[in-house]
């Protein structure tokens, strides 16, 4: 092998180390890994945690703009049915809590989400949610929804836009 | 001499008993030899036997006073007017009186004048009167005078006309002419002209039906005249044919079912979404893209099936790409001319696709696919297409170096590499220039729940808000979403 080709092979091998270092970030920028969870055969067989996890994603809607936030990308087919031209992630954040436990989301605007566990199975998990603004309680529900589903709370009113909360119940 | 004369004499001699009287004024009634006049009243009833006597006198059968003269004079006057008077001509009455004075002529003496002359009774007069009675010599004298007699009653039947008395009085008196089938019934009651005819006959009447039958029998009339029954239905059938009554009581009771269903429900063509996918091009409309949505998910379903059609489409691909790279090769490179019409119609960055980043669908790809090793399968397709024949390569055997340090520094630079990209994945976020998850958001997969999976139990809101449900379709596409409106 001439030198010439070593060296464009050493290159090349530098090159595919700084790319499998990118693509991996994600796994270490949140500061914490994802959990490993093996993927379930069936609902089941799957082993149910005690506590469920509350996923909460706050995207601003507007109409300001045209453009979608990357991240975006996994939730981007169910942003066709929101009334706006530009989307962005504005937070996401995540809560453990078992039976009767609740949590306190903070959302922009001086807003908040109390988020209650009421009931959990192995099929579903009820959830009471009540948001404020302010210190004002402007809606409070109680939904019950399947495991690993999301639903969509949207409506309160943002920078020009307004705010889409993606809620998920993981367990 | 008649019966009457006979009787009048028998009066006249004072042996008139009342029958004799009466038969005497009976016979005097039509006895045409005295006017009308003379007949009703000739006989006096209370002097019957003067009346008599004048009566003969009037018919010439008397020999006393004025014998003969004064039946002429009296029938002279009965007669018509244009009847001459007397044969003779007038005499005065001095003359009569000098006739009458002849013994022989006049029935009176002279001691008879004088004993009436005596009385102051005009003899002639009374002796006129008496043998004569009351002739009216009104007619002869007014015709002596020279006055023709007025028919008064013709006169008055000019004017007046005819006249119905009867009608008159009838009108008058308000009677009504009785109908006479009325007054029949009225006078004569119910009468049973019939049982009247037959009552005389002295038997009772047979009913003649009875009659007629106990003598003959039952007889079937109808037999008798129609000896077989006559099969009306065939002998209708026979003349008419068969006939559709049907069409005979309803001939234009058609009822278009179609044009009531089309004129109720909006036209709705099938055949442009059916007919569509199954005629036979449809597998080119489906590779075309001309098919109608519906029409589209039909033919994908049918080529699922159908093994020609699937063939038939490959094909259709592959002639698409033959023509395609012929029309390439014929015209050559088509320019790219869209950077050139974009600013022209106001699109600044034509390359720009509104909410879309820049390798975002590439990524997404790559994210969904993994990691996919296309390096050996791309150069086992190369090797294997190549038809180049290479030159077995020349091994130079060299000295292996005593030392090497080329891994060595392979090995670190690679490790460097490694050591910098762990640290700018934890830098960078810290320094606000990447977003915690710039790779994308958590790794669990974000999976809205669809019908059935998610359910709204409770649901309060502010009075200042309003909140609108939005409930999930059954493929998940469409997830549950609640908006809340604050500007209520």
């Amino acid at each position: 092998m001439t030198p010439r080709r070593s060296i464009f092979r050493t290159l090349r091998l530098i090159a595919i180390a700084i790319l499998a270092g990118v693509l991996v970030q994600p796994a270490f920028a949140q500061g914490r890994p994802p959990p490993r969870r093996p993927a379930p055969a069936a609902p089941t067989a799957a082993p149910i945690s005690g506590d469920v996890e509350i996923e909460v994603m706050v995207v601003h809607g507007t109409d300001s703009h045209s453009k979608v936030d990357a991240r975006l990308k996994p939730i981007l087919q169910y942003l066709r049915f929101m009334p706006h031209t530009g989307y962005s992630l504005l937070s996401q954040d995540d809560h453990k809590m078992g039976v009767g436990g609740d949590h306190t989301f903070p959302v922009v605007g001086n807003r908040r989400i109390e988020v209650e566990l009421i009931h959990r199975d192995a099929k579903q998990a009820r959830i009471r949610i009540r948001m404020f603004s302010g210190k004002a309680k402007t809606v409070e529900t109680v939904i019950a929804v399947h495991r690993n589903k999301s639903f969509i709370i949207t409506g309160p009113k943002h920078d020009n836009g307004e705010l889409i909360l993606a809620f998920t119940a993981r367990y | 001499m008649t019966e009457l004369d006979r009787l009048l004499r028998q009066i006249a001699d004072g042996d008139g008993s009342a029958p004799v009287v009466e038969r005497a004024k009976a016979l005097l009634l039509y006895d045409e030899r005295l006017p009308p006049d003379l007949r009703e009243c000739g006989l006096d009833d209370d002097e019957p036997d003067v009346a008599a006597s004048a009566l003969l006198g009037v018919l010439g059968l008397d020999d006393g006073l004025f014998a003969g003269l004064l039946g002429a004079a009296v029938r002279s006057e009965a007669a018509d007017s244009d009847v001459p008077a007397v044969e003779h001509a007038p005499l005065s009455f001095a003359e009569l009186m000098a006739d009458a004075t002849q013994p022989d002529a006049l029935p009176i003496t002279a001691q008879d004048l004088a004993a009436q002359e005596a009385e102051g009774v005009v003899p002639v007069a009374d002796a006129v009167r008496a043998l004569a009675g009351e002739p009216d010599l009104s007619l002869s004298i007014l015709h002596r005078l020279g006055v023709r007699p007025m028919d008064v009653a013709a006169a008055v039947l000019d004017s007046a006309g005819d006249v119905d008395v009867a009608v008159d009085v009838s009108t008058r008196l308000g009677a009504l002419a009785a109908p006479l089938a009325p007054a029949l019934q009225n006078e004569a009651g119910d009468v049973d002209v019939a049982a009247s005819v037959v009552a005389p006959l002295g038997a009772v009447l047979w009913p003649v039906a009875a009659a007629i039958r106990s003598e003959a029998g039952e007889i079937d009339v109808a037999h008798l005249i129609v000896p077989s029954p006559i099969a009306v239905a065939s002998a209708v059938r026979f003349e008419a044919g068969d006939v559709d009554l049907v069409a005979a009581l309803a001939p234009d009771t058609t009822v278009d079912v179609a044009a009531a269903v089309r004129s109720e429900a909006p036209e709705v063509d099938v055949w442009s979404t059916m007919g569509q996918a199954f005629e036979p091009g449809w597998v080119s409309g489906l590779f075309d893209g001309e098919l109608s949505p519906v029409a589209h998910r039909i033919a994908a379903r049918r080529l699922m099936t159908d093994g020609l059609a699937s063939v038939e489409l490959s094909a259709f691909a592959e002639a698409g790409r033959n023509l395609r790279h012929a029309v390439t090769e014929g015209a050559g490179e088509t320019p790219y001319i869209w950077a050139a019409v974009a600013p022209r119609i106001g699109i600044e960055h034509p390359e720009a696709v509104p909410g879309w980043e820049e390798g975002v669908v590439a990524e997404a790809v790559r994210d969904r696919a993994g990691t996919v090793a296309v390096e050996q399968a791309v150069m086992d397709r190369v090797q294997r297409k190549t038809d180049r024949v290479t030159a077995p390569p020349v091994v130079v055997q060299t000295a292996a170096p005593a030392n090497n340090g080329r891994w060595r520094m392979a090995g670190m630079a690679i490790a460097a590499a490694v050591l910098v990209s762990v640290l700018a994945g934890r830098l960078l976020p810290m320094a606000g220039l990447l977003a915690p998850g710039a790779a994308g958001l958590s790794a669990e997969p974000v999976d809205f729940a669809a019908a059935g999976e998610v359910q709204v139990e409770e649901l309060s809101y502010d009075d200042e808000v309003n909140v609108m449900v939005t409930l999930p379709d059954e493929d998940g596409d469409r997830p549950l979403i609640i908006r809340i409106n604050e500007e209520v």
